[in-house]
């Protein structure tokens, strides 16, 4: 693999689509403050994480990354408010999840995660893929596959139990 | 129980709440329950913060070949 040529190429579509980017942040986060936030995040993200992963579509990488990197922050900002709520009221809660930005991405870990999902059996990754990446829902996939949701559900916890062991190992 | 037995029944807890979280914003009755369950053990804390930042790694891992 050309690791320097696929630097380059991500950095030059993340800059030639950076207004298609923002929108698909923005259509999550709904602040255009907090989608550009994302956007940047994205980007340090992307020359963080140069050269570790074979990416072979860079324009639907990048926005899945922005999505992902969008909903995750969306879904931190609704649940530190409400903590926050609470402390007001009295019922003290420690700081509990770091920020996007604290959570620096180790390449190391990266590339364990990369390997560790390869290794999944073929309907595991698919499951999981389509969940995680994908965004659909435990009743979507059980259909799609025909498996039962609760098949859906045990699938995507072994994935994570995988990824969680290959970093264990380390 | 013994400890690993414990822990895989944490982690387990810790990688359901993300997945709840995952499909849509926690009610306020899920969330207290979710804080509750935080503060409960450190361990639990620890686990949930392991369980949040695989997940977040594994949003920036791209598809598979699909042929």
């Amino acid at each position: 693999m050309l690791v320097d040529q696929q630097t380059v190429d991500l950095s030059s579509v993340f800059v030639a689509h950076q207004a298609q980017l923002r929108r698909a942040a923005l259509n999550i986060v709904r602040n255009p403050e907090r989608a550009e936030d994302v956007v940047q995040d994205a980007y340090l993200k992307v020359t963080e994480t140069a050269g570790i992963l074979n990416i072979k579509q860079p324009l639907a990488y990048l926005l899945q990354m922005v999505r992902n990197l969008a909903i995750d922050r969306h879904r931190r900002a609704a649940f530190e408010g409400g903590l926050f709520e609470r402390e007001e009221e009295g019922f003290h809660v420690p700081a509990l999840i770091g920020t996007p930005e604290s959570t620096a991405i180790s390449r190391q870990h990266l590339a364990l995660i990369a390997g560790a999902l390869s290794e999944l059996p073929e309907r595991t990754r698919r499951v999981f893929e389509l969940y995680r990446l994908d965004g659909h829902t435990h009743c979507a996939i059980a259909s799609k596959l025909e498996i039962s949701t609760s098949l859906v559900n045990i699938l995507i916890h072994d994935a994570m139990d995988h990824c969680r062991a290959a970093i264990q190992s380390m | 129980m013994g400890d690993s037995q414990r822990d895989d029944v944490i982690w387990q807890t810790a990688v359901e709440w993300i997945i709840r979280q995952h499909e849509s914003p926690l009610d306020a009755a899920a969330e207290n329950e979710l804080i509750a369950w935080l503060k409960k053990d450190p361990a639990n804390r620890a686990a949930y913060e392991e369980a949040s930042h695989l997940w977040l790694l594994t949003g920036l891992i791209p598809h598979s070949d699909k042929e």
